[in-house]
């Protein structure tokens, strides 16, 4: 599996075959989006609480989880790479973070349109909202140090600890509901015992997350190709 | 072992002395404390509250100002590889950088703090804050050393630094600032976990400078 796997490690190979999957999960993202967007607008049931507001769920609740996907994935290529020192790693950990910035910032924003109608403030210091706010710093930070070191290798290091000293954040965020007494609900979906919600809700819901995952793998290998490119443009450079 | 600590320890002090960072330090820990009065008004009620996280803003601010000097000029005059070739222990080096960063921007500011804290609120002596102050601040050096040994290549480090590692002395000044505004002197939850983070931390954050700075040397 590791041998079958190890001829993908050549940016060349990797291209040939991120390259379909790239056209793929942007044909997908746009039905599953559109799908999604139908069932959650108009078929899924209003709550009983909080009646139409609950729509804002179908974008909120995918793009947190994205949003700490692409943090698991930055945290896990770094420690790759700083195990490894595999190139191909950090090249993918260093494109990440520009999506990442993106759904953390959509989950600040419908989060806060959400907490409107039914918390009654924007904005409340609450562990949950603090540590995802923490992380969008962090991701501003990953940014800034990645173009601070255009172009040498040295920035690698310092991206790749950056991220691995960051990923603390993470089961800060996860268990934050359940460490703390917050206004922030605890899980109902991701939880030890199964998903608390209707499966009304689940459905569009889940729909919605993997529209989002396609958009987000769509974005993500569209930075990679380029940032492949531009790498042999540079070696080309230097050859001559 | 004991010998290069002392040895190192020494030279750290010195350069620090000499270069009049301990002084920096300090002096911009107060001109930081004095935009809150400026900005409160004085004699209103909010200063009397807002003097103890002041004070810890100010220690805040300053161990970041003090960063940057740390690896510096060791690593621009080529002194951290010249260690690095004569096979001294990077561990015994970091320690002795660590503590010395501490004595001169950590320890004048615990000295300084029921001072800051008389002039401000004008109520007496907090041993809350001198305790949270103890702990907190060589929490702030350690967390602080890896970060300066990030942005050692780099051209622009000083913004980068101090962007980078304000997120991570959030919990320190929760932590910190919620342990000493507590009235009562029982020695409370925070100061447990602010012990922790720092037994913690002692071990840890020392192991990754080492391995920062031997991957930005090479």
């Amino acid at each position: 599996m590791i041998k079958y796997l190890h001829k993908y490690a050549n940016p060349n190979n990797f291209l040939r075959i991120i390259r379909p999957i790239r056209f793929i999960s942007l044909y997908l993202a746009i039905f599953l989006i559109t799908c999604g967007l139908i069932m959650s607008l108009f078929f899924s049931p209003p709550d009983y609480q909080q009646s139409d507001t609950v729509r804002i769920m179908y974008i909120h609740v995918p793009s947190a989880w994205i949003s700490l996907l692409a943090y698991l994935f930055i945290f896990f290529f770094s420690l790759f790479y700083v195990i490894w020192k595999f190139p191909l790693f950090i090249l993918i950990a260093k494109e990440l973070p520009t999506a990442g910035v993106t759904f953390t910032f959509l989950t600040l924003i419908t989060g806060s349109l959400w907490g409107k109608p039914t918390w009654g403030t924007y904005w409340v210091w609450d562990a949950r909202l603090t540590s995802f706010l923490i992380l969008f710093f962090i991701y501003l930070g990953l940014i800034f140090i990645e173009k601070s070191f255009k172009y040498s290798t040295q920035g690698d290091n310092s991206f790749a600890y950056l991220a691995i000293i960051g990923g603390i954040n993470i089961p800060i965020i996860k268990f934050s509901v359940d460490w703390w007494n917050t206004l922030h609900q605890p899980a109902s979906v991701i939880r030890i015992g199964g998903p608390t919600i209707s499966y009304d809700i689940l459905i569009p819901l889940l729909i919605m997350t993997l529209g989002i995952m396609c958009l987000f793998v769509y974005l993500t290998l569209t930075n990679i190709i380029s940032a492949i490119n531009e790498k042999k443009f540079i070696t080309m450079i230097a050859r001559k | 072992m004991y010998k290069i600590f002392l040895v190192i320890f020494k030279k750290e002090l010195k350069d620090n002395f000499l270069n009049n960072k301990a002084g920096f330090t300090i002096a911009f820990f107060l001109l930081c404390l004095l935009v809150f009065p400026l900005s409160f008004g004085a004699g209103s009620n909010i200063q009397r509250d807002i003097s103890i996280p002041a004070i810890w803003i100010s220690a805040l601010f300053a161990n970041l100002i003090s960063l940057e000097q740390m690896y510096k000029e060791d690593y621009s005059d080529g002194t951290l590889a010249y260690y690095l070739i004569n096979n001294i222990p990077f561990s015994v080096m970091v320690y002795a950088k660590c503590l010395s960063n501490w004595i001169f921007c950590g320890f004048p500011i615990i000295i300084l703090s029921p001072l800051c804290l008389y002039v401000l609120s004008g109520t007496s002596f907090s041993y809350n804050l001198i305790i949270t102050l103890m702990v907190g601040t060589p929490m702030l050096t350690l967390i602080g050393s890896p970060m300066a040994a990030l942005m050692l290549g780099s051209k622009v480090r000083g913004p980068i630094l101090t962007f980078i590692t304000l997120p991570f002395y959030f919990p320190i000044i929760i932590f910190g600032v919620m342990g000493a505004s507590t009235n009562n002197y029982n020695i409370n939850a925070e100061f447990y976990l602010l012990l922790a983070m720092l037994s913690i931390g002692t071990v840890f954050f020392p192991l990754l400078t080492i391995k920062i700075l031997k991957n930005n040397i090479n």
